[in-house]
């Protein structure tokens, strides 16, 4: 059966329920009591089949677990036993219908009122039979004389031979007084002491005829008959005359009245008799139907109670409500199924706090992981030591900002990125140590190298190391740590060539004047004893400016080691070129523009112009009289850039690099240190001495910071 | 956690059925005829309160049961009420009154009871039987003293009428019979 019908059939059901209800509605105005049984029955059966039919039609959604199983199964019960049961009442009322037929078919009651008849012809025969009798004896003279002479004699025997003759069973004669004159009995004597007379005597004696009357006594029934005596004068007395009807008349003539009053009653109570075998009938029926449908709820209770309980469960396990379990069932199938579904729900109960203790470690792991993580990337952060980790696969897995800041590289450059890509060019240094270090398979590698990083030169001091998988630790990859270790080197170079300069000039520069003024005192004193002058004079005057040529060079041995800290003051750039322009007057091939805006700045300007000095004269010294020096200043963005250009040969590209070292110089008296010491005061002014061109024109730029520098109007 | 919720209690719910269950039960016997069915009159005499009744229905339906043999019983019921305003009326006098009618078909006489004073008459004529159950004539029903001069009563009459056996019993009320009711408001002069 589909469900569809299912949801039609309580409606139908509780339809028929309520029609037959109306059906044997009672239609007499005092009812039946099992008729109003039956309805109150049927009237119920109808509510509570409908009832289910309106909880199978509602409950679509979400029910009580179980609910519509049951009433699925209590509409089915009941409906598999309501519909045979209809059928067999009405089979049964259709039976009762022809058994009262039967019952009471013409021909019964036709016999019983012929026998009734016969009854009553027999009652009425002795009563006329004794009427006319009595009516015969009213006038009789022999009576009549007796009486009237008080011949009590003659009235008994004329009274006997009465009775005698009409065969009944006493006789008594009472005078107009009521009182017993005579009387005769059929078996004994006749007592003296008469039965009182009834309304019977009195109204035969007052209506002067025969009236009897039926008596009761004792079970027997006597007709008792009256005739009053009457002469011309009036009424002189009473005859009272009994017939005792036979016993066995009697009682069939009773037993037959019983049974006609009892078949009338029936006939009379016919469609009451009907009615009362259709409701007990209908009341058994429903009993069974209400006992059958109480069993079957309890026995759908039994059967979708643990189902409804097992489908609840597993909605609130698929809600995630692992906590449910269900009460024990009994020891059947479904009590199997129970028991099966909460060993796996405290399976899954044991599993899932499995997961959620898993969880909270792993949550507890990396959150420590993350912290370790966060102090990591901090401390990587706040190193200025440049720090980069790749993978087996070159390929960037962690990188510090001081690594990209230090190598000048762009922001977008870190995690994922290729390794080799971005150490190419300028930064191939640092891809060769990358190569290096990734043969480098144990140990520690360190290197030092230079890079040309924004037009500065970097020394950085690179360390790596390479990293292998062991064990559970599978991450294979090189770690490099760059510093930048320019400022210690410089540091370095520098206190080292001042120890040795200040040692140097200590030891050199003593002897140098004894041999400058025993040089002087030979030219003087021994010139004229001299065979040769003129070799006499350009000996003593090469050990003379030989000597004044060490003197310089001590000199600028002792500045080296000795470079005192600016002295900053607020100094006039276009003072210094006016200096410059009258220092370099003399050479027309200098060239000294000076601004027309002045500008000021904090600086030492000794120093400064000691720089610019060193520029010109290296210029000077570069170019050929035809050759053009040119000195200019320019304000750019933040800083002020001093410009020394020259037409001169220039500086070989292989040696470019080496002009600001110390001690290097291509000029066969030259210190090497004049560039040196022009660039330290630069640092040390916190601005840069740059070779911006070696050649056509060679360039130098002298750029300071603008801190403290500001401009007025010339 | 145990899943299974509460039940609804079915103890509400079996009150209330039952309940309707004896209402309707009890309403069945109590449906009477209309009170215009009797005719009632009250015959204030110096010292006693009598009263005539007479039924006032068909008793051809009554002639036919009698003739088929059947006994009848009318059972009268008497009360007199002092009638109050404003609460119930009090009952001050109640009297029963049971006549039968044995029909004797063997004989064609009618057997007149009087079972409230246990006297018994034959009769030959159904015209005096069926006067015998239907009518109460001049019949005593309170002594005045019992009654207040000037205040309202009212006499209630309720016949009850039975066909074949009486039964014996409780539930002999809960088969139902017909019933028959009347009253009348009267106060004394």
């Amino acid at each position: 059966m589909k469900f569809g019908w299912m949801k039609i059939l309580p409606f139908v059901m509780a339809v028929l329920l309520i029609a037959l209800a109306l059906g044997i509605w009672p239609t007499t105005p005092h009812g039946d009591l099992l008729a109003w049984i039956n309805i109150t029955l049927l009237i119920l059966l109808a509510l509570l089949v409908l009832r289910y039919g309106v909880r199978l039609v509602r409950e679509r959604g979400e029910t009580r677990p179980g609910s519509r199983l049951r009433a699925k199964l209590v509409m089915a019960l009941v409906g598999m036993l309501l519909v045979p049961s209809m059928i067999l009442q009405l089979a049964a009322s259709q039976m009762v219908e022809r058994g009262m037929d039967v019952w009471f078919d013409v021909r019964v009651d036709t016999l019983l009122d012929r026998a009734l008849g016969l009854a009553q012809g027999f009652y009425t025969r002795v009563e006329t039979e004794l009427e006319h009798g009595l009516r015969s004896y009213m006038t009789d003279t022999s009576l009549l004389m007796a009486m009237d002479g008080q011949d009590f004699s003659a009235i008994s025997s004329r009274l006997s031979d009465i009775r005698a003759k009409e065969g009944w069973q006493s006789l008594q004669l009472f005078d107009a007084n009521e009182r017993l004159i005579a009387g005769v009995d059929a078996e004994s004597l006749s007592t003296l002491t008469a039965k009182p007379l009834t309304d019977a005597a009195r109204s035969a004696m007052t209506l002067g005829r025969v009236v009897t009357e039926l008596q009761q006594e004792d079970g027997n029934e006597v007709v008792v008959g009256y005739a009053p005596l009457r002469t011309p004068q009036g009424l002189v007395g009473l005859l009272r005359a009994e017939v005792q009807l036979p016993q066995n008349v009697v009682l069939t003539s009773r037993k037959v009245e019983e049974d006609y009053k009892t078949y009338r009653e029936l006939e009379r109570n016919r469609q009451s008799i009907r009615a009362l075998f259709v409701n007990v009938m209908l009341l058994v029926t429903l009993m069974v139907v209400i006992v059958a449908g109480i069993v079957a709820l309890i026995f759908a209770r039994r059967l979708t109670v643990p189902i409804g309980e097992l489908a609840y469960a597993l909605g609130r396990i698929t809600e995630g409500d692992l906590s449910v379990s269900i009460p024990e069932a009994p020891q059947d199938e479904l009590g199997m199924l129970v028991r099966s579904f909460n060993r796996m729900a405290a399976r899954l109960r044991e599993n899932v706090q499995a997961l959620e203790r898993a969880q909270d470690d792993l949550t507890e792991a990396l959150t420590s992981s993350r912290q370790r993580q966060y102090v990591l990337e901090t401390l990587l952060g706040s190193l200025q030591s440049g720090v980069v980790l790749a993978d087996g696969e070159g390929r960037v897995r962690l990188v510090n900002h001081s690594f990209k800041s230090l190598l000048s590289l762009p922001d977008d450059w870190g995690t994922g990125s290729e390794v080799q890509t971005a150490f190419a060019g300028r930064l191939s240094p640092v891809g060769e140590f990358y190569d290096e270090l990734a043969g480098h398979t144990y140990g520690q590698l360190q290197r030092e190298f230079e890079l040309m990083i924004d037009r500065r030169p970097l020394q950085i001091l690179a360390r790596g190391v390479c990293l292998t998988s062991v064990g559970s630790a599978s991450f294979s990859g090189q770690l490099m740590v760059l510093d930048d270790i320019s400022s210690l080197a410089e540091a370095q170079r520098n206190k080292a060539w001042a120890e040795v300069a200040q040692r140097l000039a200590h030891e050199i520069k003593n002897p140098l004047t004894p041999i400058k003024l025993a040089a002087e005192r030979l030219q003087r004193r021994f010139r004229t004893d001299a065979s040769d002058t003129a070799v006499f004079d350009t000996c003593t005057q090469s050990i003379i400016a030989q000597v004044e040529r060490m003197q310089r060079l001590i000199a600028d041995f002792s500045t080296l080691a000795r470079m005192p800290k600016p002295r900053l003051q607020k100094a006039s750039i276009k003072d210094i070129l006016l200096e410059m322009h009258e220092l370099f007057g003399a050479y027309e091939r200098v060239e000294v523009k000076v601004p027309k805006r002045n500008a000021y700045c904090e600086c030492d300007p000794d120093q400064i112009k000691q720089i610019l000095i060193n520029l010109l004269d290296n210029s000077l010294a570069a170019t050929s009289e035809k050759g053009r020096v040119h000195l200019e200043a320019m304000m750019a963005k933040g800083s002020v850039e001093f410009h020394v250009r020259d037409d001169g040969v220039g500086i070989p590209d292989d040696t470019k690099q080496y002009v600001f070292q110390d001690y290097y110089s291509t000029k066969p008296s030259g210190s090497g240190l004049g560039l040196s010491i022009a660039r330290r005061i630069a640092e040390d002014h916190g601005g840069v001495l740059m070779l911006e061109s070696a050649s056509h024109p060679t360039h130098f730029c002298l750029r300071l910071p603008m801190s403290h520098m500001s401009m007025v109007a010339a | 956690m145990n899943i299974r919720d509460g039940r609804v209690s079915i103890c509400h719910r079996s009150v209330l059925l039952a309940l309707l269950f004896f209402a309707v039960i009890m309403q069945a016997p109590t449906v009477s005829a209309s009170p215009e069915a009797v005719e009632l009159h009250a015959d204030i005499e110096p010292h006693v309160i009598y009263c005539d009744v007479q039924l006032g229905q068909n008793p051809k339906q009554l002639v036919s049961t009698l003739k088929d043999g059947t006994q009848v019983t009318f059972k009268w019921t008497v009360r007199v009420y002092e009638v109050k305003h404003y609460w119930f009326d009090s009952e001050v006098a109640s009297v029963h009154i049971v006549h039968q009618v044995i029909p004797d078909l063997v004989t064609r006489q009618w057997v007149l009871a009087d079972k409230t004073a246990g006297i018994h008459r034959r009769t030959d004529s159904l015209d005096e039987a069926m006067s015998f159950l239907t009518q109460l004539h001049h019949f005593p029903v309170i002594d005045r003293s019992l009654l207040t001069r000037g205040k309202k009563y009212l006499l209630d009459i309720q016949l009850e009428e039975v066909k074949g056996q009486m039964e014996r019993g409780w539930w002999a009320r809960l088969w139902g019979h017909e019933q028959t009711t009347g009253t009348l408001v009267f106060s004394l002069p």
